[in-house]
C-alpha cells in the first residue's frame, strides 16, 4: 500500500513478569512493523499479550517487567530507555487508545482540561489556546456543541462520547503511531463501528499508523491491511486480512474464525474452542495450543513450531501447515473432530 | 449545596433527639450519682432527701428527660453534681481538646500523608518497608507505653541531662504551669511568655499524639494511593507523556485525596470528643477527661453534655466530609 | 473505680466535714501534747526560723471546688486539702489524730460547766479575716445555725401524706434549708451565744458530747453572708427556726461559696487565694492579714493531675513537690525507684472489713462467727494486696480507734488469727459436722453463705482469699459481686456478709451509729444493748482519760461479739520532692495539713 519505511519496528520482543508463583513469559518474540497509514490488526483470546506488547512499545509496563528484543520508532530505540526519556515519544509520537473509556479518564477533571493537558504536554501552547485545540480536537472526534462539551466532567459523557474524548486525547499531538487496545469492547455494536470509522478516517489525516488491538476479528474484518494472531504470548499466524480470513494455516486462527458468527454460516452452531489457554508460567514444552488442538500429535506436544513461511507474506507457527494446505476445508476443522 | 447542608441538619436533629434518649438511660442506669453519701454513718437523712430532691433522683426517668432536653434545646445543660455549671465546664474543655488535637492533628496528616504517598509510588522499595513497618508498630503501640516511655526520656532524663532538673525545660503534665501566669505574677501573663510556657507543655502530647495517629494516615493514604496509582486513569495520563511527578499528583493524589479527606474530617470530629488516652497520660483536661469524669463520678448532666457536644461534632464533621467528598469528586451532587 | 478511697475518705467528713477546716495548724511548731481542754493561756509561737521563699506545686487528684467544706454537695478531701491554709477553726488534727487547738487563733477554749456541757471558746482579738474584718463569734453561730439541722422548709413535692417518689420511697415533708454534710454535735446544742465584743463564744449542750472539739472546725465568714444576703446582724436571727432570712442565709451558705473567688473565699490562716483555674489549679500566697507566724513558702499551688503516674512522673520531672495519690502498686514501684523523690507509703483512714449480717440465723450461732474469723486469712490478704504498696501494712485490731491514736491496741487478734484447725474445732464444738462434701452442717443446715461487695478488684481478690481459706475450714462461701450494692442492697441489710470500707474517724464517737441498737448506719443490725449503753456514757463523758477507757471497753464489747472482723487499712502513698522538707502524713486532713512549715532548698 505504501513504500515507505517503517516508522515502527518491532523485533523479537519479549516480556516477562517475575511473580511470587513464577516468571510469567507475557510475550515472547513478537515481531512486526507499521508504515504510515497502517492498519495492523492483532488479534487473540484474552491473556495471550496484546496489552502487554502495546504497553511495552509504551513504555508503560511496570517497573518489574522484563523487556528484551527491540523496539525502534524511526531510528530510535525504545527499549531500555528511561522513563524520563521514553517520555518524549508518549503521546508525542505514539499515543495510545485504551479498552475502558468508562475508567480511562480521571473523574475528577473536566474533559477539556485533560485534553488541554496532553496538548500542553508536549505543545508549548497557553491555557487558552489549549482551550481552542481542545474543543477542535472534539469536533474532530464528532462529538456536538464542543465548546460547551469541552467544560464536562467525564461522567456526563456516555461511553461512546468518552471513547470519542480519549481518541482525541490521542491524537492532541498528530502522532505516527496510534495504538487502539480493544477500543470498542465496552460499547455497543452501532457505536462501535462509528468509533471504527473514525479511527480509520484520522489514519489518513494524520497520515499515523494504527495498531488495532482486539481479541474480536469481527471487529478487524476489513479495517486492516495486515494482521497478527497471539497466542500465549507468541505470534502463531501474520498474514494479509485475506490470508487470515479466507486461508487461515493456524488451527488456532481457525478456531477464532469458528467463533465468529458471519463466517461459521447463519444455519451453524458457533463453535468455540474449547479448553483455556495455557499457563503462562509453566509453558509446556511443544506447541502451547497443542492441548486444544485437533491436529495434535506427539510432535506438537514435544517441539514448539517454527514458523513456516505459507505464501509471500503469510506465515504460521504450525507442524501440520502442509496438511491445512491439504484440507478441502480447513475452517471445518473443528466440527470434522468434534464428530 | 445550601438546601442539602439545611436538610442534612434538619434530618440531624431527630438522630440528635434518639441518641439523646439512649444516651440518657444508659447515663441513668449507669449508678447512684450519691451513693457515697448514702452510705456514710452519718449524713443526715434530710441532708439525702434534700440532695435527691435537687439532683431530681426522686423523680421518674422520664420526666428527669424531659426536663433535661427542655433545658437543653435551650442551651442550659444545668449543673454537675458538685453544683458547677455543666456548659462553661465542657465549653472549657473543649478548648483544650482543640488546642491539644489540632495542631498534633495538622502534623500528623501532612506527616503521615506524605509517607504514605511516597511509599505507594515508592512501592516494595527500602523506604516503603520502613515506613510500613515503623507505621504499623507505631499504630499498635500502645498510647501509654509511648506516653511514659517520651515522659522518661524527654523530659525526666533530658531536662537533667540540660542541667534543667529544678526548672524543667519540658513539662510532661497540663497546658500550662499551674502557678505561673497567676494574680500576683502578671509579668507571666504577656504573650511570648505564655507561648513559651505552652510550648513547653504542649511538646510530649502533641508528639505522642503525632506518633500514634501519623502511623493511621500513613497507612490509609498509602492504601489509597496504591489503588490510584493502578487506575486507568493513571496510565492515561502516563500515555500522555506527562511527568511522573504530575502523573502522581494531579492524577494519583488528587483522586486519592477525596477519600483521605473524607476519612481525615471524619476522624476530626471524633477527636472532638477527647483524645482520651493522651489527655489522660498528660493531664490535659480536656473533653476526654469530661468523658471519664463524668462516669467515675456518675454525674448525668455532665455526661449528657459531653455526649451532646460530641454527637454535634461528629454529625457536623460528617456533613463536612460530605462536603469535601463533593467538592473533590465533581461526580456527587449534593442537591 | 478509682473513686472509692477518696470518696470514703470524703465520707470521713461525716464527722470530719466538721473537722476538715479545723485542721489548719503550725503543728511542727505547737507544743505537741495531748489536746487539753485547760486553757492554753497565750499562743506562744516558737516556731524555729526556716529559710523562707519558695514555691510549691501540690498534687491533687481531683480539684477542690468550694470553700466552704460543710455542705454534702461539696464536702470532699479535695477542700480539706486545700482549706488546711487558709480557713480558720478552733482545733486542727494532727498527725496522730490527736485534736489540737490553733494558738493563733484560739486564746483559750475551756469547759466551764459539764452540766450543762458548756464550752467558752475565747478567740485571738487581733484575729482577722483577709479583708481586715474580724475573726468572731458571728462566724461561730453561722456554723451552728448551719449545721444543727433543725431548720427546714416545706417539701415542693410532697402531695400529701403517702407521697413516694419514683422508687416508691416515702417523701419527705420538709427538707432541710442547709445542705449540711453533717450534723453531728451541732444537734445536741442547745445555743450558741456571743459576747464580749464577739470574742467570746458560749456552746451550751442539751446533752453532753465528747467529741465537741470537731465542732466549729472549718468557719466561713459570717460577715459576708451578712453582706450578701442583707441580714444586719446574723446573731440575731433564730437559729433553729424557719424565716425568711435564714433561708436566704441558707441559700448563699450551700452555693455561695462554690468556686474560690477571692472575694468570698477569705482566708483567716496562712495563705490566701491568689487565682483559681477551675478543674486546673489553685494558687496560693501569703496573707498579708496574718496575724499569727508566717508561713516559709511563697506560694502553695494545688494542682488537678488526677492520674497517680502521671504525678509521679511530674515529681520526678520537678514539676510537682508533694502528692498524695490513688494507691496503685505500679506507681508504688515507680515511687520507689525514682531519683530524687520522698516516698513513705503509710496506712490510711479507710479500712476494709467483714460485716456478718443478723438477718442470717446462721450467724446467730457465735460459733460461726468466730470460725469464719478464724479461717480469714487476714495477714495473706494484706501481703498480696497492701504490702507492695505499704510493706509495713499490719491487720487492723480495732473498730474505734486507728492504730495512730491513743487508745489503740489489738482487741482482735485473738479471733482475727488465721487458724484452720482452731475454726474448725469451734465448729464441731459447737455441734456443726463436717459432711462428705467438705462442709460443715448442723440440723440439714450447710454452713454456706454468701460475701457481697461493689464488684471491684480490689474486694472481690479479698472475697475469693477468704473463700479459699475458708474452704480448708468447711465453709462454703459464694462471692456475690454486684455494682450496686453499696448504694442499694447495703443501707437496707439485704446480705450475709457484707465486704466494704468505713473511714476512721479521730473522732471516737464517729462509729457510733454503726454498731448502737437501730443505729442508723448499722446495716447488719448489730444488737448488744450493753455495748450500746456504754458507747452513749462514753460519747457524753467529758474526762478525757476516763472517756478513753470506756471507748477502750465499747471497742473489745464489739469486738469480742465478732459481728465485724476488720481486715486491714488501705494504703496511702505520699511522696514529696527531697528538696522539700517538713512533709507527714496525715489521713484526715491531708498531705498539707502542715505546708505552712515546709520548707524547700
Ligand atoms: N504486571 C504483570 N505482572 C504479572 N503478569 C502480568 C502483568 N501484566 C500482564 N500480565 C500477564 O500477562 C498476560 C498477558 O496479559 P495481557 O494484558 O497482555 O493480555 P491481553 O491479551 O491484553 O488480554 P485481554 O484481551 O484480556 O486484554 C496475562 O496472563 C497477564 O496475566
Ligand atoms: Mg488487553
Amino acid at each position: 500500500m505504501t513504500s515507505l519505511d517503517p516508522i515502527l519496528k518491532v523485533s523479537n520482543l519479549s516480556v516477562e513478569f517475575p511473580t511470587d508463583d513464577g516468571i510469567v513469559k507475557a510475550v515472547r518474540g513478537v515481531s512486526f512493523e507499521v508504515r504510515p497509514r497502517d492498519v495492523l490488526g492483532i488479534v487473540g483470546e484474552s491473556g495471550c499479550g496484546k496489552s502487554v506488547t502495546a504497553m511495552a512499545v509504551m513504555g508503560l509496563l511496570p517497573r518489574t517487567a522484563r523487556v528484551t528484543g527491540s523496539i525502534r520508532f524511526r531510528d530510535d530505540e525504545l527499549v531500555g530507555l528511561k522513563p524520563k526519556e521514553m517520555r518524549a515519544y508518549r503521546g508525542q509520537k505514539i499515543a495510545m487508545v485504551f479498552q475502558d473509556p468508562m475508567t480511562a479518564l480521571n473523574p475528577v477533571y473536566k474533559v477539556g482540561w485533560q485534553l488541554a493537558e496532553a496538548v500542553r504536554a508536549h505543545e508549548d501552547l497557553t491555557r487558552k489556546q489549549a482551550r481552542a485545540r481542545s474543543i477542535e480536537l472534539l469536533h474532530t472526534v464528532g462529538i456536538p456543541q464542543a465548546e460547551s462539551r469541552v467544560d464536562s466532567y467525564p461522567h456526563e459523557f456516555s461511553g461512546g462520547m468518552r471513547q470519542r474524548a480519549m481518541i482525541a486525547m490521542a491524537i492532541a499531538n498528530n502522532p505516527d503511531v496510534l495504538i487502539a487496545d480493544e477500543p470498542t469492547t465496552a460499547l455497543d455494536v452501532t457505536v462501535q463501528a462509528q468509533i471504527l470509522e473514525m479511527l480509520i478516517n484520522l489514519k489518513d489525516h494524520l497520515n499515523a499508523a494504527i495498531i488495532l488491538i482486539t481479541h474480536d476479528l469481527g471487529v478487524v474484518a476489513g479495517i486492516t491491511d495486515r494482521m497478527q494472531v497471539m497466542y500465549a504470548g507468541k505470534v502463531v499466524e501474520t498474514g494479509t486480512a485475506d490470508d487470515i480470513f479466507y486461508s487461515p494455516r493456524m488451527p488456532y486462527s481457525i478456531g477464532l474464525l469458528g467463533s465468529l458468527p458471519s463466517h461459521a454460516g447463519s444455519q451453524e452452531r458457533l463453535k468455540p474452542i474449547s479448553g483455556a489457554p495455557p499457563s503462562l508460567i509453566n509453558l509446556p514444552a511443544g506447541c502451547p495450543f497443542s492441548p486444544r488442538c485437533p491436529l495434535a500429535d506427539d510432535v506438537c506436544e514435544s517441539v514448539e513450531p517454527p514458523q513456516v513461511v505459507v505464501s509471500d507474506g503469510h506465515v504460521s507457527a504450525c507442524h501440520h501447515v502442509e496438511a491445512l494446505n491439504a484440507m478441502a476445508d480447513p475452517l471445518k476443522l473443528f466440527e470434522e473432530v468434534a464428530t | 449545596m445550601i438546601s442539602f447542608i439545611i436538610r442534612r441538619v434538619l434530618v440531624s436533629i431527630p438522630l440528635l433527639f434518639l441518641a439523646s434518649i439512649v444516651a440518657f438511660i444508659l447515663v441513668v442506669n449507669t449508678g447512684d450519682p450519691i451513693e457515697d453519701l448514702r452510705t456514710k454513718p452519718n449524713v443526715p437523712k434530710a441532708t439525702i432527701a434534700l440532695r435527691e430532691h435537687e439532683l431530681g433522683l426522686d423523680k421518674p426517668v422520664v420526666e428527669r428527660y424531659v426536663s433535661w432536653l427542655g433545658k437543653a434545646v435551650h442551651g442550659d445543660f444545668g449543673k454537675t453534681i458538685k453544683n458547677q455549671p455543666v456548659w462553661a465546664q465542657v465549653r472549657r474543655s473543649l478548648g483544650v481538646t482543640l488546642r491539644l488535637v489540632l495542631f498534633a492533628e495538622i502534623v500528623s496528616v501532612l506527616i503521615g500523608v506524605m509517607i504514605g504517598v511516597v511509599s505507594a509510588v515508592k512501592q516494595y522499595s527500602w523506604f516503603d518497608y520502613g515506613a510500613t513497618t515503623g507505621a504499623f508498630l507505631l499504630y499498635s503501640l500502645p498510647v501509654l507505653a509511648v506516653g511514659s516511655f517520651l515522659k522518661f526520656i524527654l523530659a525526666i532524663r533530658l531536662n537533667r541531662w540540660i542541667g534543667r532538673g529544678d526548672d524543667p525545660l519540658i513539662k510532661t503534665i497540663g497546658e500550662g504551669t499551674a502557678n505561673f501566669c497567676t494574680a500576683s505574677k502578671p509579668y507571666n501573663c504577656g504573650f511570648i511568655p505564655s507561648v513559651t510556657d505552652f510550648l513547653s507543655h504542649a511538646f510530649l502530647p502533641m508528639l505522642t499524639l503525632v506518633l500514634i495517629t501519623f502511623a493511621g494516615y500513613a497507612r490509609f493514604s498509602r492504601a489509597a494511593m496504591l489503588e490510584t496509582l493502578n487506575a486507568d486513569y493513571v496510565r492515561t495520563a502516563r500515555a500522555k507523556g506527562l511527568s511522573e511527578r504530575r502523573v502522581i499528583m494531579k492524577h494519583a493524589f488528587r483522586t486519592a485525596l477525596m477519600t483521605v479527606a473524607t476519612v481525615i474530617s471524619l476522624d476530626f470530629g471524633a477527636l472532638i470528643g477527647g483524645a482520651i488516652l493522651t489527655e489522660t497520660i498528660f493531664e490535659w483536661h480536656g473533653m476526654g477527661r469530661v468523658l471519664v469524669e463524668s462516669i467515675n463520678k456518675i454525674d448525668p448532666n455532665l455526661l449528657l453534655c459531653w455526649f451532646f457536644v460530641t454527637a454535634v461534632a461528629v454529625i457536623a464533621f460528617n456533613l463536612i466530609a460530605d462536603i469535601i467528598y463533593a467538592v473533590l469528586d465533581p461526580r456527587i451532587r449534593l442537591d | 473505680m478509682s473513686t472509692t478511697k477518696r470518696s470514703q475518705i470524703a465520707a470521713l467528713a461525716l464527722g470530719l466535714a466538721l473537722v476538715a477546716g479545723a485542721c489548719s495548724s503550725d503543728k511542727k511548731a505547737a507544743p505537741s501534747t495531748t489536746p487539753s481542754t485547760t486553757p492554753s493561756t497565750a499562743a506562744a509561737p516558737t516556731t524555729t526560723p526556716a529559710p523562707a521563699g519558695g514555691e510549691v506545686i501540690y498534687a491533687q487528684e481531683e480539684g477542690g471546688v468550694a470553700f466552704n467544706n460543710a455542705t454534702s454537695t461539696n464536702n470532699s478531701f479535695a477542700n480539706t486539702e486545700v482549706l488546711n491554709l487558709l480557713q480558720p477553726g478552733p482545733f486542727y488534727i494532727d498527725d496522730k489524730l490527736d485534736f489540737v487547738m490553733w494558738k493563733d487563733l484560739m486564746d483559750s477554749v475551756e469547759v466551764t460547766s459539764t452540766s450543762p456541757q458548756t464550752i467558752v471558746y475565747k478567740i485571738n482579738p487581733k484575729a482577722v479575716w483577709s479583708d481586715g474584718v474580724a475573726i468572731d463569734c458571728k462566724d461561730f453561730y453561722l456554723a451552728y445555725m448551719a449545721q444543727n439541722g433543725k431548720v427546714s422548709v416545706a417539701n415542693p413535692d410532697f402531695t400529701g401524706p403517702g407521697a413516694t417518689d419514683a422508687d416508691g420511697n416515702a417523701l419527705p415533708e420538709t427538707l432541710p434549708v442547709f445542705d449540711a454534710a453533717g450534723t453531728t454535735g451541732y444537734d445536741q446544742m442547745k445555743s450558741v451565744t456571743c459576747s464580749d465584743d464577739n470574742k467570746t463564744v458560749t456552746a451550751v449542750y442539751d446533752t453532753p458530747f465528747a467529741d465537741w472539739k470537731g465542732t466549729f472546725g472549718g468557719l466561713v465568714p459570717a460577715h459576708v453572708i451578712e453582706a450578701k444576703t442583707g441580714v444586719a446582724d446574723i446573731t440575731k436571727v433564730d437559729a433553729v427556726t424557719d424565716s425568711p432570712e435564714i433561708e436566704k442565709i441558707g441559700e448563699f451558705w450551700n452555693t455561695g461559696f462554690d468556686g474560690w473567688d477571692p472575694a468570698i473565699a477569705l482566708s483567716g490562716a496562712w495563705y490566701k487565694i491568689d487565682s483559681y483555674t477551675v478543674d486546673k489549679s489553685i494558687v496560693l500566697v501569703k496573707n498579708d492579714k496574718f496575724w499569727g507566724t508566717a508561713a516559709n513558702l511563697d506560694t502553695v499551688t494545688l494542682q488537678v493531675i488526677t492520674d497517680a503516674s502521671a504525678q509521679a512522673a511530674a515529681l520526678e520531672n520537678g514539676e510537682i513537690q508533694a502528692m498524695q495519690p490513688q494507691a496503685d502498686p505500679g506507681v508504688a514501684a515507680t515511687l520507689a525507684a525514682a531519683s530524687g523523690v520522698t516516698f513513705s507509703p503509710a496506712s490510711g483512714l479507710v479500712y476494709e472489713h467483714y460485716d456478718m449480717n443478723a438477718k442470717n440465723p446462721i450467724f446467730a450461732d457465735k460459733a460461726v462467727r468466730t470460725a469464719f474469723a478464724a479461717c480469714v486469712d487476714r495477714q495473706d490478704i494484706i501481703d498480696k494486696l497492701v504490702a507492695p504498696i505499704n510493706p509495713d501494712a499490719k491487720p487492723l485490731n480495732s473498730v474505734i480507734f486507728m492504730p495512730q491514736q491513743t487508745g489503740y491496741e489489738d482487741r482482735f487478734s485473738k479471733y482475727g488469727t488465721f487458724d484452720v484447725a482452731a475454726s474448725k474445732k469451734i465448729l464441731k464444738g459447737a455441734g456443726w459436722v463436717l459432711g462428705g462434701d467438705g462442709f460443715y452442717a448442723k440440723d440439714g443446715q450447710q454452713l454456706t453463705f454468701k460475701i457481697s461487695h461493689k464488684g471491684i478488684q480490689r474486694r472481690s481478690d479479698t472475697a475469693q482469699n477468704t473463700i479459699a481459706s475458708c474452704k480448708e475450714a468447711g465453709f462454703n462461701i459464694v462471692e456475690d459481686s454486684d455494682t450496686k450494692f453499696n448504694s442499694q442492697r447495703l443501707p437496707i441489710g439485704d446480705y450475709d456478709v457484707a465486704l466494704f470500707a468505713w473511714v476512721g474517724n479521730p473522732l471516737l464517737s464517729a462509729a457510733t451509729s454503726v454498731y448502737s441498737v437501730d443505729g442508723g448506719a448499722n446495716f447488719q443490725g448489730y444488737v448488744n444493748q450493753e455495748a450500746t449503753d456504754m458507747y452513749k456514757v462514753a460519747n457524753g463523758e467529758l474526762d478525757e482519760a476516763k472517756r478513753l477507757d470506756e471507748m477502750k471497753k465499747v471497742d473489745a464489747a464489739i469486738l469480742d461479739d465478732v459481728w465485724t472482723i476488720p481486715l486491714f487499712q488501705l494504703p496511702e502513698m505520699p511522696a514529696w520532692s527531697a528538696k522539700l522538707t517538713g512533709p507527714s502524713f496525715n489521713g484526715p486532713a491531708g498531705l498539707t495539713w502542715n505546708a505552712n512549715v515546709w520548707t524547700v532548698s
